[in-house]
């Protein structure tokens, strides 16, 4: 059974896409530039105006929690350890994962052993185990976060590429190749790299999801940055309390959560679409 | 190859009378001894990694006694406490020390509670089993449901639904799941309670939590391995011999895609292990999890070691079980 | 293989290949009358195909792939796959029309009047379950219900489909039998409710030659035991020349020519008929002359020796290629001949340096071969490989242009490299491809067409031998015949040496001056190909050779053919 199985695969047609594109596009600008739009920071408080509800397209959009904190403004300032951390830990995850997989496919028999059963350990730990362990002793904080996010997500990559340079590295063009004088990096960026592109695509959003997922995770079990700087789980912790009277607060968080991490799957799924040769069923042939 | 394992040679007449024709053979035992042995042998070193894992995350982070202490504290309480609890000690000595530990699962006191943590971890422990045994259920009833009717299904546009379904809610986090269904059922509905344990009432919520987590990837792979089979030719060929249409689906199709779903569910039991300490904290329940996530915020780090040795061991068993009950299905691997 | 009974002198058993129909056995067992196939989509696949099929002979279709033979086959017994329907037609058993049924009945019907065999026999039986629970499926209600009488009744049917062993292998899985020894597990369930037709949908093409031959008998044989009608579709026509009474000759969805199997391949009607039958390799053509004795040797290996580890089994080995000598001289064009797990694709691989072998000597071009594979790669420059799937062997990401000019750029000479858009042009002209192919990708190309790109890309750096391994196997008969007329030709025209590997002995035969014998990794024998080929010295060799398939319909040496009958493998 193909590692790929496992994960999954949304197929949006060029209008999902778009939206979801456009989304993913406009929450990062926004997050980006969040102490442009409120200059105020996150934390101005405003006893007057206390548990304020959402008025959507007027003034103070998604109202105010408890302390009369704007809502929009601990989202947008929120998306910053959220967003910056979970795509630090992708891109190093995605790297770290392709190098084993290349490493393992290319090095010979004994760094294909040695470093699949690494990942088969690494398997046997669940991800918020290694974060329970590595939190709790180093205290919370954005390296700590970063290496453990890392630590969590290369395995997937790793088994995802490392099955799809399995197959590849069998066919026989790749033979041929060699046949015709290409060797090492030659033969990489000629005919392995190529052939796994689509799924190195699929394998960053994934990891950049996973990774925004267990943040925001931690973040919500009081393991991620600390208070008072505001982050997407933390925030959706704090309302938890008051869902029935101020339920905005935990909720419009989470949906922005759950809009973000679905946005990037479909943006990476339709960018791996297009990479993907026409023709083929999964792109080895 | 296959010359090699049972020569396939020209059959010549059975030399010698055959063995007796008319009783029937027993079936065959579909585990060797020597898969079983090799399956415990390999539980038995993930153990061991993953707990030297944990040991050298734990050392490669720092020193707990800073954080167990006042900011404003010396640098020589800060001394005085990493001696007391063992860390000014070679490495070497404390990865034994900590192995023991394990081993006699003697850890040392509770910081907080003062107790034996292992015993604080047994006393949470059924809870924990119980979420989890629901959520396995709840998981693997709605995958193969979902799976089934994405092959099986009449109408070719709705059949998809369900996988799609359970697809999208596997985008959302455990905790925002819990928290939407909390206010979904517990406060616009009232149909059921917001956190806590003791009736089944309580369970239903965080066992679905856990179960959506892992239907979607059973669902998948389901779908996928019945599709291979629906066009397989050893089901045209049961097809073929005339025997009922149920049949060959149960028996050529359905039993032999639950091999693969098996692999996903060890795979994921580490989803539900994780999923566990989340979905307990959201609910209040009192589990192993949550013992975890609050001995992490009281920097009682021997209750945190002994709750992870503990998770760690039970994915192994989980894993080891599952390996096992795919071997019964799938003989080409259980009898090497 | 055994006969373990001797054949019944029944009336329907007259030998050598199938006996024709008897005009007199009155009414057809099946036919056919206007069979029109479709998807449900709408798009036709058969259009109007007649047959009929009378108890104890066998009725052949050949056709290339495409030609909706073995759609024919599986709506006659039924089988049509999901997506695919009768359109049309009548098809009746007995003279009772099954179409006009309620699906239930016709199910019923058809259970008890057809027996299936398929191509594949690996795949064709459930990996999960023991071999004695899926013959068991297969008995009739009364046989399966009771554990004792299954039992006895399998048994029973394992042994006369010549299963050794039977008791034993009612508890084995299909994985721990053979290819040959599950194909006859799997004659043995088509059997199992006493049929009165087997349909045999490229029974064999899956299986080594000689293998082949001894599930072809058996099919004989139970179609003269049981007096069953066979309808025997295969690509082969040597198979169906042995076998099969009767011949339906199919194309793109219709019937082509029909009629007695000697009449139509001897006195073919029909353009399409000749063409095919003049597209099959022959055995008994003189095959082209070698180089001199003291013509140079260009490649040597001595005592070459490569094992394989055996999967699930650790420390043991298996030796594919073990101590084989080979000599290849300027001007030859050396065969290398043997079923699957001869070890000769691994002895390809080791002369083109792809493999370095664990033992013996290389030498190439006078100097050793010897380091690790890109350094047996410099040395071996001069020696290309041609693939055997032409589908897997070209990047699919390149166009047809980059894939040729792949090897000029890495490892041509300057002046090779100032120009390769002309070379690469004169390469697709050495091919017989039109050029403006150059920028087409390979799944825009037809099987023929790659497998020219292959060989184009193989010559791009003007080798003196070229390797090429099953160089047609992948591909339909009458583009078989294109691509093996242009190997013949380049080899003529630019003094290449070769190498060719194969599983069929009438490639070798037409194309090779020298012929190697390979079986389990050993050398059998060598020579030049006429003599291995009309005297050989080997059992194996002589074996290897009668079991070729459509050698009754060839001329061949008299001593190959005795009247008796053939003696099966030992």
């Amino acid at each position: 059974m193909s590692a790929l199985a496992v994960t999954p695969r949304r197929r949006a047609g060029r209008t999902g896409s778009l939206v979801a594109g456009v989304f993913l596009g406009a929450v990062v600008l926004a997050v980006v530039f969040a102490g442009v739009l409120f200059p105020g920071g996150y934390d101005a408080q405003d006893l007057t105006r206390r548990l304020a509800e959402p008025t959507w397209f007027g003034p103070l959009p998604l109202g105010t929690d408890e302390l009369g904190r704007d809502m929009l403004a601990r989202v947008l300032y929120g998306g910053r350890p959220a967003l910056g951390i979970s795509a630090v830990a992708a891109v190093l995850a995605t790297v770290l994962g392709t190098a084993a997989a290349l490493g393992a496919t290319l090095g010979g028999r004994p760094w294909d052993g040695l470093i699949g059963r690494v990942a088969d350990v690494q398997l046997a730990v669940p991800t918020i185990l290694i974060a329970l362990v590595v939190l709790s002793f180093s205290g919370s904080g954005t390296i700590p976060l970063i290496g453990v996010l890392t630590v969590g997500s290369w395995v997937l990559t790793f088994r995802i590429l490392r099955a799809q340079l399995a197959t590849v590295v069998a066919l026989p063009y790749i033979e041929a190749a060699r046949l015709a004088g290409a060797q090492g990096p030659t033969l990489l960026r000629r005919h392995v790299l190529p052939a796994a592109a689509p799924l190195l695509v699929v394998a960053l959003t994934l990891n950049f999801s996973t990774a925004l997922v267990l943040e925001s995770s931690l973040g919500y079990l009081g393991l991620g940055i600390a208070p008072p700087r505001p982050d997407w789980g933390q925030i959706v912790a704090s309302g938890q309390a008051q869902l029935a009277g101020a339920w905005w607060i935990s909720l419009v968080p989470g949906a922005f959560l759950v809009a973000t991490v679905v946005s990037i799957q479909i943006v990476g799924d339709r960018i791996a679409d297009l990479l993907t040769l026409p023709g083929s069923q999964d792109g080895t042939r | 190859m296959t010359a090699v394992l049972s020569p396939s040679g020209p059959p010549g007449p059975p030399a010698g009378a055959p063995p007796d024709p008319v009783r029937p053979a027993r079936p065959r035992w579909p585990l060797s001894a020597r898969y079983v042995l090799s399956r415990l042998l390999n539980a038995v070193l993930a153990v061991w990694a993953v707990l030297t894992i944990v040991f050298f995350a734990m050392h490669l982070t720092g020193n707990p006694a800073s954080l167990l202490l006042p900011i404003d504290a010396s640098e020589e309480e800060i001394t005085r406490l990493t001696a007391a609890l063992g860390f000014a000690d070679p490495l070497p000595e404390q990865y034994l020390r900590f192995l023991g530990q394990v081993l006699t699962g003697e850890f040392p006191d509770s910081i907080r509670y003062g107790g034996d943590p292992v015993a604080l971890v047994l006393e949470r422990l059924p809870a924990t089993l119980l979420l989890g045994t629901w959520g396995m259920i709840i998981g693997a009833s709605l995958g193969l449901a979902a799976g089934a009717v994405a092959v099986f299904g009449r109408n070719r546009r709705l059949r998809r639904v369900p996988v799609s379904v359970l697809t999208a809610l596997e985008a959302v986090p455990s905790f925002f799941l819990g928290i939407v269904l909390i206010a979904v059922f517990g406060i616009v509905l009232s149909v059921l309670p917001l956190r806590g344990a003791g009736t089944p009432a309580h369970l239903v919520l965080p066992a679905l939590v856990i179960g959506l987590a892992l239907a979607a990837p059973v669902a998948r792979v389901f779908r996928t391995s019945l599709q291979e089979g629906t066009g397989a030719e050893h089901v045209r060929l049961a097809e073929a011999k005339g025997i009922g249409r149920a049949r060959v689906v149960l028996r050529h199709i359905v039993v032999n895609a639950l091999a693969p779903v098996l692999n996903v569910l060890g795979v994921q039991a580490g989803v539900v292990l994780g999923g566990a300490v989340v979905t307990e904290a959201v609910f209040g329940w009192p589990g192993v999890g949550q013992l975890a996530t609050s001995a992490i915020d009281s920097r009682d780090f021997p209750v945190v070691l002994a709750c992870v040795a503990l998770i760690a061991i039970g994915f192994v068993l989980v894993n080891l079980l599952v390996d096992l009950a795919a071997a019964i299905l799938d003989p080409r691997g259980g009898r090497r | 293989m055994t006969l373990s009974r001797p054949l019944p002198a029944g009336p329907g058993t007259a030998p050598g290949p199938g006996p024709g129909p008897d005009p007199d056995a009155g009414p057809p067992l099946v036919s056919v009358r206007g069979l029109r196939i479709a998807t449900t989509g709408g798009t036709p696949l058969v259009h109007g195909v007649d047959l009929d099929l009378v108890a104890g002979a066998t009725v052949g279709i050949v056709g290339e792939s495409g030609s909706g033979k073995t759609l024919t086959a599986m709506a006659v017994a039924g089988l049509l796959p999901r997506g695919v329907a009768v359109t049309g037609g009548r098809i009746a058993v007995d003279g009772r029309d099954v179409t006009v049924r309620s699906p239930a009945e016709r199910r019923a019907l058809l259970r008890d009047t057809f027996g299936v065999v398929f191509q594949n026999p690996a795949v064709s039986l459930n990996p999960r379950l023991t071999i004695g629970r899926q013959l068991r499926e297969a008995l009739p209600d009364a046989d399966r219900r009771s554990r004792a009488r299954a039992w006895r009744r399998s048994l029973e049917l394992l042994e006369h489909v010549g299963v050794p062993r039977a008791a034993q292998r009612l508890r084995a899985y299909p994985h721990e039998l053979s290819g040959g020894l599950n194909q006859r597990v799997v004659i043995a369930t088509a059997i199992a409710r006493d049929p009165r037709v087997l349909v045999a949908d490229e029974a064999t093409t899956a299986l080594d030659v000689s293998v082949q031959q001894q599930v072809l008998d058996l099919l004989d044989r139970l179609r003269d035991e049981l007096r069953l009608g066979v309808l025997l579709v295969s690509h082969d026509i040597g198979v169906i020349a042995d076998r099969a009474g009767q011949v339906v000759v199919m194309q793109d969805g219709a019937v082509v020519e029909r009629g007695g199997t000697g009449a139509v391949l001897d006195r073919p009607r029909e353009g399409y008929t000749r063409r095919l039958l003049a597209a099959v390799p022959r055995l008994d053509v003189p095959s082209p002359a070698g180089p001199p004795a003291d013509a140079p040797v260009l490649l040597a290996g001595r005592g070459l020796v490569r094992d394989f580890p055996v999967a699930g089994r650790r420390g043991t080995r298996l030796r594919a290629v073990d101590h084989v000598d080979i000599t290849l001289r300027a001007g030859q064009a050396l065969g290398v001949v043997g079923e699957s797990g001869s070890g000769k694709t691994t002895l390809a691989r080791i002369l083109v340096g792809i493999d370095p072998g664990h033992g013996g000597t290389l030498t190439a071009f006078g100097g050793p071969v010897t380091g690790r594979v890109p350094a047996r790669r410099r040395l071996l420059r001069r020696v290309q490989y041609v693939f055997q799937d032409p589908y897997a062997a070209l990047d699919p990401r390149q166009t047809v242009a980059e894939s040729i000019a792949e090897p000029i750029e890495l490892a041509g000479t300057r002046d090779q490299r100032d120009r390769v858009p002309g070379r690469v042009a004169e390469l697709l002209d050495d091919v017989q491809l039109a050029r403006d192919l150059g920028g087409r990708r390979p799944h825009e190309l037809s099987g023929g067409q790659r497998q020219r790109v292959v060989i184009a890309r193989a010559l791009a750096l003007e080798p003196d031998v070229l390797i090429a391994d099953e160089p047609v196997s992948a591909l339909d008969l009458s583009v078989q015949a294109g691509v093996l007329d242009l190997l013949a030709r380049l080899r003529a025209e630019r003094d290449l040496t070769y190498l060719v590997i194969s599983h069929d002995l009438a490639v070798v035969r037409g194309l090779c001056t020298d012929v190697l014998v390979l079986h389990d990794g050993v050398e059998i024998e060598q020579g030049p190909t006429d003599d291995v080929f009309t005297a050989p010295a080997a059992g194996y060799t002589r074996r290897l050779l009668d079991a070729v398939p459509g050698r009754s319909r060839q001329g061949s040496p008299p001593e190959l053919h005795p009247a008796i009958p053939r003696k099966d493998n030992p």
